[in-house]
C-alpha cells in the first residue's frame, strides 16, 4: 500500500498510462469528494437511483489501481468491472423501481 | 492426471514441455514455493535442461508473470522472477494463453462478486424501507390441502403480497397456530377470514388477537364475507372492549367467497397455478373464478392496513368494500364507505369525483351512459405521505339482465399501467344502469410505488465517473498496446 502510495505522487519514471491513470484516480477522488459534501450539504438522499454517484467513483477507482499494479492483465478485469457495475447503476438510474 | 511441482525442476521441465508443445498439455497442477528466483530456474536450465534457453525462459515466465502468478523485478537481462505466492492452477486442455484468459476472467469473475457482496444491496440505499410487519391470519391451517380453492386463494394472496411488498413486510400465518406473543410483534393484524370456521379459530386465536389488540393502538383488519364477519364478530367483538375503533372490517356484501354455488370451468391461469405448485391431489374441476381479482392494498403510515378485494365471476359483481367502523351490537355499518375509508385511510382532505361535473356523492344513482371523469388531489401537507388519488374516466356500461363475466363491471383504464404512476389510485367500478354508487362504489387504494427521486447532482457526478473512467481505460489500453 504504501509503495503504491510513494509511487503514485513521485513524477519520476512513469509511463504515459501510468500518468492517464493517476489522472483519472484524482478526478474519482475528486468526485467522490463532491458527492459526500454534497450528501451531507443538501437535502439529497442517497437511494438506489443516487448510488451510483458513490458506487462508482469507487469501482473506479478500485479499477484503476488494480490496472496501474497489474498493468497488462489488469486491464481487462478493470474494464469488465468498470463496464459491470456502470451498465447495473445506469439501469436502476433509468429504471428503478420497475427494471424490466 | 494431475501433476504438481514442487520444485524448479520440475517447473522447467514443464515450461519446457510448453515450449515444444504448446496445445498438449492435458491437465495440470502447477504448484511453486514462495521466492523461487530466475538464478535458482537458471541453475537448474544450465545444469540439466540446456537445450531451453535463456530467452525461452524468459518468456515463459513472462506469461506466467502476465497471468498474475510470479512477479518480475528488475529491467530484461538481470530481471528476477518471484513467485507471489503458493500457486495451485488446474489446467485442462488449455495451452498457456488459455490460461492467462483463464486467470484473467478468474480474477475478474472473483472481484465482481467480491464488489457485489461489499455493495449488495439495492435496498440499503432504498427511500421507501420497509416500516411495517403485518400479519396475516388466515383462518385455516396453511397447509389445508384438500381445499384447492384455498390453495389457490393462497397463492394469489402470496403473489399479490410479494408484489406489493414495498413498505411492508407481511407474514401469513395459520390461526391454528396463532398465540399472543406471536401477534403481539407485528404493527398490524389482518385476520382473513375465507369461510370462517370455528373449527379453525379456538379460543387461543381470539385470545391472541384480543392480546394483540390490547397491546396498543396498533391496527387489525378483519377480512371476509358479511356471514364470516358476523360469525367471527359475534364471538370475537363483544371482547374488545374499548378497541374497535382500531378495527376495520372488509366485508362483502354479498354471498360468501368460497360457495359452491360459485363455479366455472378451469381457466388456464389456474391450470399455470396447478403445475407450479405440484399438487398431489386431483387437479380441481372447478375454481372460485373470483380468485382471478383479487388485490392486496397498501398499509399507511399509521400502521393500519387497507385492505379492499374485488370478485367477479360469471354471475355477478362481488366486492369487499371498507365499512367505518364495528358498533357495539357487532353489526356491521355500511354508511358512507367511500368517504369515511378515504378519512381513515389517507386523512381528512381530499378531492372530487363526479360524474360529468356533478358530485358523486353515496347513494348517487349512475345511469347508463354517464361518463366518470374524476380525479381526486388531496393537499399535500409536509410530513405527511404524498398523495395523488386518481379516479379513472370511463362510461358506465349497460346493463343488460344476465351480463357476461367483462360486462358484469366495467374496468376504467388500465390498472396495470397506472401502479408506477401514482400514489394511490382510486378506481370506481360501476356495475351498470340503476344501481346506486353506495352499494358498487369500489376502492382500491395501491401502494406508493413512487420511483425513487432522480438528484441531478449525483447522477451527474456517477455518468462523469463512469464514462471517463471507461474513455481513460480504453486510451489506456491502446496506450500499453502501442508499447
Amino acid at each position: 500500500m504504501r509503495e503504491i502510495i510513494k509511487k503514485f505522487f513521485s513524477k519520476e519514471n512513469k509511463e504515459p498510462f501510468e500518468r492517464i491513470i493517476d489522472r483519472l484516480i484524482l478526478l474519482n477522488v475528486l468526485i467522490l469528494i463532491i458527492a459526500s459534501i454534497y450528501i451531507s450539504a443538501t437535502d439529497a438522499r442517497l437511494n438506489v437511483r443516487n448510488s451510483g454517484a458513490f458506487v462508482m467513483p469507487i469501482i473506479s477507482l478500485a479499477a484503476l489501481v488494480y490496472v496501474r499494479e497489474y498493468a497488462d492483465e489488469g486491464r481487462n478485469t478493470a474494464m469488465a468491472m468498470v463496464l459491470f457495475f456502470g451498465i447495473r447503476e445506469l439501469i436502476l438510474l433509468i429504471f428503478y423501481p420497475r427494471p424490466f | 492426471m494431475s501433476v504438481r511441482f514442487t520444485d524448479p525442476r520440475e517447473l522447467i521441465n514443464f515450461l519446457e514441455m510448453i515450449a515444444k508443445e504448446p496445445r498438449r498439455i492435458v491437465l495440470k497442477t502447477i504448484s511453486m514455493r514462495p521466492g523461487i528466483t530466475t538464478d535458482e530456474l537458471l541453475h537448474v536450465v544450465s545444469a540439466s535442461y540446456r537445450r531451453i534457453t535463456r530467452n525461452a525462459l524468459y518468456y515463459h515466465l513472462s506469461l506466467l508473470e502476465r497471468a498474475g502468478l510470479i512477479r518480475a523485478e528488475g529491467s530484461k537481462p538481470r530481471r528476477r522472477f518471484l513467485a507471489k505466492k503458493s500457486i495451485c492452477l488446474v489446467l485442462e486442455g488449455r495451452t498457456i494463453k488459455d490460461i492467462m484468459i483463464l486467470v484473467s476472467v478468474r480474477s475478474a469473475l472473483a472481484l465482481i462478486i467480491l464488489l457485489a457482496l461489499i455493495f449488495p444491496s439495492t435496498s440499503v440505499y432504498s427511500t421507501v424501507e420497509p416500516k411495517h410487519e403485518v400479519l396475516i391470519v388466515i383462518s385455516r391451517p396453511l397447509n389445508d390441502l384438500y381445499d384447492q380453492g384455498f390453495r389457490y386463494f393462497l397463492h394469489r394472496l402470496n403473489d399479490t403480497i410479494h408484489e406489493m411488498n414495498y413498505t411492508t413486510n407481511f407474514r401469513l400465518a395459520s390461526s391454528v397456530e396463532l398465540t399472543p406473543a406471536i401477534a403481539a410483534n407485528y404493527s398490524a393484524v389482518i385476520v382473513f377470514m375465507p369461510n370462517f370456521n370455528a373449527r379453525y379459530s379456538n379460543e387461543t386465536t381470539i385470545n391472541a388477537l384480543l392480546t394483540y389488540l390490547e397491546l396498543s393502538d396498533r391496527g387489525m383488519i378483519l377480512i371476509g364475507n358479511t356471514d364470516d364477519v358476523n360469525r367471527f364478530l359475534y364471538r370475537f367483538g363483544r371482547k374488545m372492549g374499548g378497541k374497535q375503533e382500531n378495527v376495520t372490517v372488509v366485508s362483502s356484501f354479498t354471498e360468501p367467497i368460497l360457495s359452491e354455488n360459485y363455479t366455472f370451468e378451469l381457466n388456464e391461469t389456474a391450470t399455470m397455478v396447478h403445475e407450479e405448485t405440484n399438487y398431489t391431489t386431483t387437479p380441481p374441476r372447478r375454481y372460485p373464478k373470483d380468485y382471478d381479482t383479487f388485490e392486496l392494498m397498501r398499509t399507511n403510515e399509521s400502521g393500519s392496513v387497507a385492505i379492499a378485494a374485488e370478485t367477479v365471476d360469471n354471475s355477478r359483481f362481488i366486492a369487499f368494500t371498507a365499512v367505518q367502523a364495528i358498533e357495539d351490537d357487532s353489526t356491521v355499518r355500511r354508511g358512507s364507505i367511500f368517504k369515511d375509508f378515504l378519512r381513515r385511510t389517507l386523512g381528512e382532505s381530499y378531492g372530487k369525483i363526479s360524474v360529468k361535473s356533478r358530485d358523486i356523492r353515496t347513494g348517487d344513482e349512475i345511469k347508463e351512459g354517464d361518463v366518470i371523469e374524476a380525479r381526486v388531489n388531496l393537499n399535500h401537507t409536509p410530513g405527511k405521505p404524498e398523495v395523488y388519488l386518481e379516479v379513472y374516466r370511463g362510461t358506465v356500461m349497460s346493463y343488460k339482465g344476465e351480463m357476461e363475466a367483462k360486462n358484469d363491471t366495467y374496468y376504467v383504464g388500465s390498472r396495470t399501467a397506472s401502479k408506477g404512476q401514482a400514489d394511490v389510485v382510486i378506481v370506481i367500478h360501476v356495475r351498470g344502469y340503476g344501481y346506486r354508487t353506495s352499494d358498487y362504489v369500489h376502492v382500491i387504494v395501491y401502494p406508493n410505488r413512487k420511483p425513487a427521486p432522480i438528484d441531478p447532482v449525483l447522477a451527474s457526478l456517477f455518468i462523469v465517473s463512469f464514462i471517463a473512467t471507461l474513455v481513460g481505460l480504453i486510451i489506456v489500453r491502446r496506450e500499453m498496446e502501442h508499447a
